[in-house]
């Protein structure tokens, strides 16, 4: 198991990296048939990442939610399929190699994880690891698209008209407009927001089951907390002091900064009772 | 407007004091603050409390004005529900209104909450009436499940008697995820271990002491020279069940001598004052019994937060930034 998971894995990473450089130098050589091998690469990785995290979970006998290693990998994936999903909806291929580069970052930094599978510890043992992993990696992927999404928008230097070229693919390599980017990224945080708020409830009501206590100032929970505050900042700045562009552009980099930090900094220099490596 | 502006600069501090303590370790010993952060910073650190800033009060009066500015808000929220009802405003208002709730069940949790630990071993009854909880504890069985050709723990369970005046008042069982509740109050399973269980004879006078150490666990105040015992399993019995126990017990002398010797079970070591001696191995179940008055309003605020937070959102559509 562990032999071919780390040549699948690897495989993945390879493929990813290969999508994100095709969509990379779209940008220089203005040639579509590049977004197309992006595409085509893309979909191929996708599939057997998709394939790894199935087999996992067969292999494992349960849903691949339980170490940090299981977790990257759905949360590449989550952030992959949320980016495709984004666009395809919105038209916004133009920002596939900086979601491609994350998620390929993501699958790279999974490689170097541990990968055996081992039993669940008694904690673990609960219903509520599914939900609390679930709306984690959706909460976490939202604001990933929407922090690549932030990212463009703090990046951009012109405004870029939808081009109304018959080449379908021209139609979805297309730079929106600011005012259209802070949309969708203020659209990906309130839906980020939501999950974000589940994982903390369900992580409470299953620490009040498992450890008598629903909120104990661990590490883990200080981190969401904060990340969750700074969403709740910028929720509250823009529909009441109309906070767009720019500043609703930072507070999406700042929060996804946080994310990545509760995440992997605090499970490697914080540990605590999260530490499920 | 200056409400809301006044909320937000509440919850910046909020997010700033969390953010202190998320960066800077709390709740270690003074001293861990003056050796890593100077005479200077750590102390300002300690003067402040803030090696424990989410009990200080600062922190404590931080979530007292958000709860006065929520307030506020909330019933600004339900005064424009006069003017015409919509989704978005309903969950504007819901979700405020949990967070009062919880922010309220929060004071009495941390007010009436109450919780005890305590590490009983098996064949034994803890006295709990005397600490406020409505009932006594036996452990008449504690048993651990494995994974099938593993070491690895699956479950671990306690089989309890809940008694009163010496009257059962409950029999049941409860395991790590399970707790057991009864009147208001519940049981967590919260780990297990052993006790080792021995003596010490005073060699002068001859009086016994009898004593039952976690293990790693010290004995404080022995005989006239309030000399320390510690006891230290040699291998763990769960770890390696076909080895005789022994123990590595620590003698500290009040005049700073320190003595060390293993000892098996039933066997014991002796010098010039005293004699210790190793009966045998307990299991011990640690167990948190908890009555909080305040956990069904923090859960209940949360969830109405949730549904608050679904319905002031779910009419954009991503389409219309409300």
């Amino acid at each position: 198991m562990i032999q071919w998971e780390a040549m699948l894995l690897l495989l993945v990473f390879v493929v990813y990296a290969g999508a994100t450089i095709g969509f990379a130098l779209r940008y220089w050589l203005r040639n579509n048939r590049l977004v197309a091998a992006g595409l085509l690469l893309l979909g191929v990785a996708f599939s057997l990442h998709s394939g790894l995290l199935l087999v996992r979970g067969i292999a494992a006998g349960r849903l691949p939610f339980s170490n940090l290693y299981e977790f990257t990998l759905v949360f590449a994936w989550i952030t992959t399929l949320l980016f495709l999903c984004c666009a395809v909806r919105f038209r916004l291929l133009a920002a596939a190699p900086l979601a491609m580069s994350l998620t390929t970052l993501l699958v790279g930094l999974a490689a170097m994880m541990p990968r055996d599978i081992r039993p669940l510890m008694p904690a673990l043992r609960s219903g509520w690891l599914q939900s609390h992993v679930a709306s984690g990696v959706l909460a976490y992927g939202a604001l990933a698209v929407s922090a690549v999404l932030a990212v463009v928008m703090l990046t951009r230097t012109e405004e870029q008209a939808a081009t109304n070229s018959a080449d379908w693919l021209e139609k979805y390599w297309r730079m929106p407009s600011l005012a259209e980017l802070e949309r969708y990224v203020h659209g990906l945080i309130v839906f980020g927001f939501f999950f974000l708020s589940i994982l903390m409830v369900t992580g409470a009501v299953w620490a009040e089951e498992t450890w008598g206590r629903w909120w104990g100032w661990d590490h883990k929970e200080i981190w969401a907390l904060i990340t969750w505050l700074i969403y709740l900042v910028y929720l509250h700045g823009r529909s009441r002091f109309g906070w767009h562009g720019q500043a609703a552009a930072w507070f999406s980099a700042v929060g996804f900064v946080a994310v990545m930090f509760t995440l992997f900094g605090v499970t490697y220099l914080l540990p605590g009772l999260h530490s499920y490596k | 407007m200056v409400v809301i502006l006044a909320a937000m600069l509440t919850i910046s501090l909020i997010l700033a004091a969390v953010l202190f303590g998320g960066l800077i370790p709390q709740g270690l010993p003074p001293a861990a603050y003056l050796a890593r952060f100077g005479e200077t910073l750590g102390g300002l650190f300690l003067m402040f409390g803030l090696d424990d800033i989410y009990r200080t009060k600062g922190f404590l009066l931080l979530g007292l004005i958000l709860f006065a500015q929520l307030a506020v808000c909330t019933g600004k929220r339900i005064a424009l529900l006069r003017s015409g009802v919509k989704i978005w405003l309903i969950g504007s208002v819901l979700m405020h209104v949990g967070l009062l709730v919880f922010l309220v069940s929060t004071g009495i949790s941390l007010w009436w909450g109450h919780s005890v630990m305590v590490e009983v071993p098996e064949g034994k009854t803890l006295s709990l009436t005397q600490q406020g909880v409505p009932f006594d504890l036996r452990l008449e069985r504690f048993s651990i499940d494995y994974y099938p050709d593993s070491q690895a723990v699956r479950q671990y369970r306690s089989e309890v008697v809940l008694t009163r005046a010496g009257q059962e008042l409950r029999r049941g069982s409860l395991e790590v995820n399970e707790p057991l509740s009864y009147a208001g109050a519940k049981i967590f399973q919260m780990s297990y271990g052993w006790l080792v269980e021995g003596s010490v004879r005073h060699l002068p006078d001859g009086k016994v002491e009898p004593f039952l150490l976690t293990n790693g666990g010290w004995l404080d105040q022995l005989g006239p020279d309030k000399d320390r015992l510690r006891a230290v399993l040699v291998a763990d019995p769960d770890k390696h069940p076909s080895r005789p126990p022994e123990v590595a017990f620590v003698l500290l002398k009040g005049s700073g001598t320190r003595q060390t010797a293993v000892v098996a079970q039933g066997a014991s070591v002796k010098d010039s004052k005293v004699e210790i001696r190793f009966d045998r191995l307990r299991r011990y179940s640690g167990l948190q019994v908890k009555q909080d008055p305040g956990v069904a309003g923090i859960f209940g605020g949360l969830t109405l937060a949730l549904l608050g937070l679904l319905l002031r959102y779910a009419p954009m559509g991503g389409k219309k930034a409300v």
